[in-house]
């Protein structure tokens, strides 16, 4: 069993960081939401509408950044757009607005004539977000959405994050990089092998752990992760 | 390098040791239809080489005859597979860059996927060739020594065929290593494979059996004595063999060696080769060309469906190894028809029965058709299935835009066979209207059954077509198919009958039973279309991915 008696309730305009190390089970529970994987008990829910009873409703409202971002190699970028605004029923006239817009935010106006297949990893992660936020979701789903991206895109999404919540978008991000999760969310949720061990703001993790550590070290403290000095004599 | 082969081996064995109930049972039921197949093979094999082995004066002849264009294009299909399979094995590998960053000189990397190459390559002329030489031994009653004589011999003359494709592979990397240009290639590739083809056709090899083809027997005499292309390893293995067969012992070491020496050779040029140009092809055809073309923003209104059937037509015209393959198909309508025009049908009794059972072979043509193109559709989605999923369109459109993209070519594509052949024949109108609905309708129970078998049983991980139609889902399906079409002929054939009893002055239904056969004709065609594209649709969406 990949998770074992999680319960999450996220509000809207939050931002919230799930963190965990590999195999925590971060993923499985994003794919949930997403309905890509059905629960073996339990529910998952989005804006009220059950992912399994009323998947229609609940996917609409959804913006999945997923680990690995795809987008078919050959497409263009501009056509990959385009099939990701007609899949979520985004008006021809809309994405008229939208595509150049997005693909001037992301800095990738000059190749969107070219396949995706020789676009970098980066660019694919650009892409693939883009198409997330061209329909305006109202709950999104990022799994790990930084990897890959130079640092003025990394500062961008950053920026993105912050303003959605801002609007009342509600950002649920599962990442491996604790500073941003320190630095953007209102509350953590820390993951060890399916259980939820941790689900509150850093200060008041802090408090309820008595130190004055940061969220790496807490972090660690939690998952354990400590214990390898005696290994790292071997190098 | 034996350390990697001894990985490969325990992947295998990771497998095959975690192989759950379900993959156990699918694993023996692959191997029992392949025994199935083998010995269909060889039986076929054995009644060909009994029946021109005891022709008259010239069967041994014959025999050596046929066993020389057998293996000469035995050696051309493993020539052209080892130059189209290194492309993947060789130069685009997963484990490429990892094995290539480790201190290891290229030359062993290179050697380990040739090997793998040479392996991919000549599995299934392997697989075709067993029974035949297996039927060959027991029609010339030769002695046991002959069948491992023949795997020591047939080792060097397929690891001299892949070795050649291999060796062109290395050349055309280093020299064209970007990836349009091996489109290009490929598609050079296979219109030499489909111009062979149909030239093999066109020159009508059956007259070889037919002795008034040829105006003096003298002349036929001297067109079997003669070697087919004597400076090629085709015709050193078929002469090993039957000097083996003749108690020759010089000959037969004399081509032995032959094998074995050009085999050497071959792989000492292959690796110098590989010295001087592997790592430069290799590294050159990870480098992205960039050529940027200005986007043509344009917004047209579209529906889902719409949008799904477009990007499959758009990812089906830019991937070449997909539509390259119309090439082959167009060269197998063209033979079939060539075949029905050369078909010596004198009366109107044999013109009419095979219109009728023209039926039936169109059905199987199609369902080949429907493996290759409709089948695949789901599994080429591959990592996109995911995408689709997270979306709030219903599988049923990413299922129905698969079926209609695939549908529409192929029941376009089985009537036009049907019309040509029943006008080539010059079949009664009531069979050219009965051969298009027959075959009309079965397009259509073809294309849901592919579609749908292709959602129950979908292979996301790779994008290798080759793969995904030789799964346990692709057999199944053909099965089914096969099946489907053998019932579909039956029941078609009792309004045939009745027509031609009609004609030749008999009253009344002879068969008596039409409403049971249409109610049967409904119950089979609702049973392809509905039952598999349900079950694949819901599949789709209880697929945990």
């Amino acid at each position: 069993m990949a998770l074992e008696g999680l319960t999450l309730e996220i509000n809207a305009g939050e931002i919230f960081a799930f963190l965990g190390p590999n195999g925590a089970g971060k993923t499985t529970t994003v794919k949930l939401f997403a309905g890509l994987l059905k629960p073996t008990s339990g529910s998952a829910s989005v804006l009220g509408f059950d992912v399994s009873l009323h998947p229609v409703e609940a996917k609409k409202a959804i913006g999945l950044l997923s680990d690995q971002p795809f987008a078919y190699p050959y497409l263009t970028g501009f056509e990959f757009l385009r099939l990701a605004g007609d899949l979520y029923g985004v008006t021809a006239a809309e994405q008229r607005l939208k595509i150049p817009e997005l693909l001037e935010m992301f800095a990738l106006t000059d190749r969107a004539g070219d396949m995706v297949e020789s676009y970098s990893h980066g660019m694919k992660q650009k892409l693939a977000l883009a198409s997330v936020l061209l329909h305006k979701p109202k709950v999104l789903f990022l799994d790990e959405p930084l990897v890959g991206l130079d640092p003025k895109s990394a500062r961008l999404v950053k920026d993105i994050i912050v303003a959605l919540a801002g609007r009342g978008v509600t950002v649920f991000m599962c990442t491996h990089v604790i500073e941003i999760a320190e630095k953007l969310a209102h509350r953590v949720g820390i993951l060890e092998r399916g259980k939820l061990i941790a689900m509150e703001s850093v200060a008041d993790l802090k408090k309820r752990m008595h130190t004055a550590a940061n969220l790496e070290d807490m972090f660690l403290q939690l998952t354990g992760g400590t214990e390898y000095a005696e290994l790292l004599k071997y190098l | 390098m034996i350390r990697m082969v001894l990985a490969h081996f325990a992947m295998f064995r990771n497998r095959v040791d975690r192989l759950d109930v379900a993959g156990q049972f699918k694993i023996a039921f692959l191997t029992l239809v392949a025994l199935f197949f083998l010995a269909g093979i060889y039986a076929g094999c054995w009644r060909l080489v009994s029946y021109i082995n005891g022709v008259a004066v010239i069967g041994p002849l014959l025999v050596n005859k046929l066993l020389g264009l057998v293996f000469l294009t035995s050696f051309s299909m493993v020539v052209m597979s080892g130059l189209i399979t290194s492309f993947t094995t060789i130069f685009s590998s997963e484990d490429l860059p990892w094995l290539i960053e480790k201190p290891i000189p290229i030359e062993k990397i290179f050697i380990l996927k040739a090997l793998a190459t040479c392996l991919y390559s000549s599995w299934m002329v392997i697989l075709l060739l067993s029974p035949l030489l297996l039927a060959l031994g027991q029609v010339k009653q030769a002695p046991l020594s002959f069948y491992p004589f023949s795997i020591i011999i047939i080792t060097p003359f397929l690891f001299i065929a892949s070795s050649l494709g291999i060796m062109g592979s290395a050349v055309l990397m280093r020299f064209l290593p970007s990836r349009r240009t091996r489109d290009i290639l490929l598609l050079c590739g296979i219109l030499l494979v489909t111009a062979l083809y149909v030239l093999f056709r066109l020159l009508e090899p059956e007259r070889l059996v037919r002795l008034d083809g040829l105006e003096v027997v003298a002349q036929y005499l001297a067109y079997l004595n003669a070697p087919t292309a004597v400076y090629l390893p085709s015709w050193w293995v078929a002469a090993a063999l039957f000097s083996f067969l003749t108690n020759a012992a010089g000959d037969t070491f004399f081509y032995a060696a032959l094998l074995y020496g050009a085999g050497l050779v071959i792989f000492i040029i292959v690796v110098l080769l590989a010295k001087r140009y592997y790592y430069h092809g290799w590294s050159e055809g990870r480098v992205y060309n960039r050529v940027s073309s200005p986007a043509r923003f344009s917004f047209n209104a579209r529906s889902p469906l719409r949008a799904i059937i477009e990007k499959d037509g758009i990812t089906f015209l830019r991937d070449a190894a997909q539509w390259s393959q119309l090439l082959l198909l167009a060269s197998l309508v063209v033979v079939y028809i060539f075949s029905i025009y050369k078909l010596p049908l004198d009366t109107l009794y044999l013109q009419n029965l095979v219109a009728f059972l023209n039926i039936g072979l169109i059905g199987f043509i199609m369902a080949a058709v429907a493996l290759r193109f409709i089948f695949p559709s789901v599994s080429l989605e591959g990592m996109g299935i995911s995408l689709l999923r997270a979306s709030p369109v219903s599988m049923a459109a990413v299922l129905g835009g698969k079926l209609f993209f695939g549908l529409v070519p192929l029941a376009g594509f089985g009537i036009l066979m049907a019309v040509s052949s029943c006008m080539l024949l010059k079949a009664d109108m009531y069979m050219v209207i009965l051969s298009l609905a027959a075959v009309g309708v079965m397009a259509v129970g073809l294309g849901c059954l592919a579609a749908g078998f292709g959602a129950m049983f979908p292979v996301f991980s790779t994008a290798n077509v080759a793969r995904i139609e030789s799964s346990g889902g692709g057999l199944f399906f053909i099965i089914t198919a096969l099946a489907y079409i053998g019932l579909s002929l039956g029941l078609w054939a009792a309004p045939v009958q009745d027509f031609y009893r009609h004609k030749f002055g008999a009253q009344g239904f002879a068969s008596g039973y039409g409403w049971w056969v249409a109610g049967g004709l409904v119950l089979i065609n609702l049973l392809v279309t509905v039952v598999p594209l349900r079950l694949g649709y819901r599949s789709l969406e209880e697929r945990q991915l």
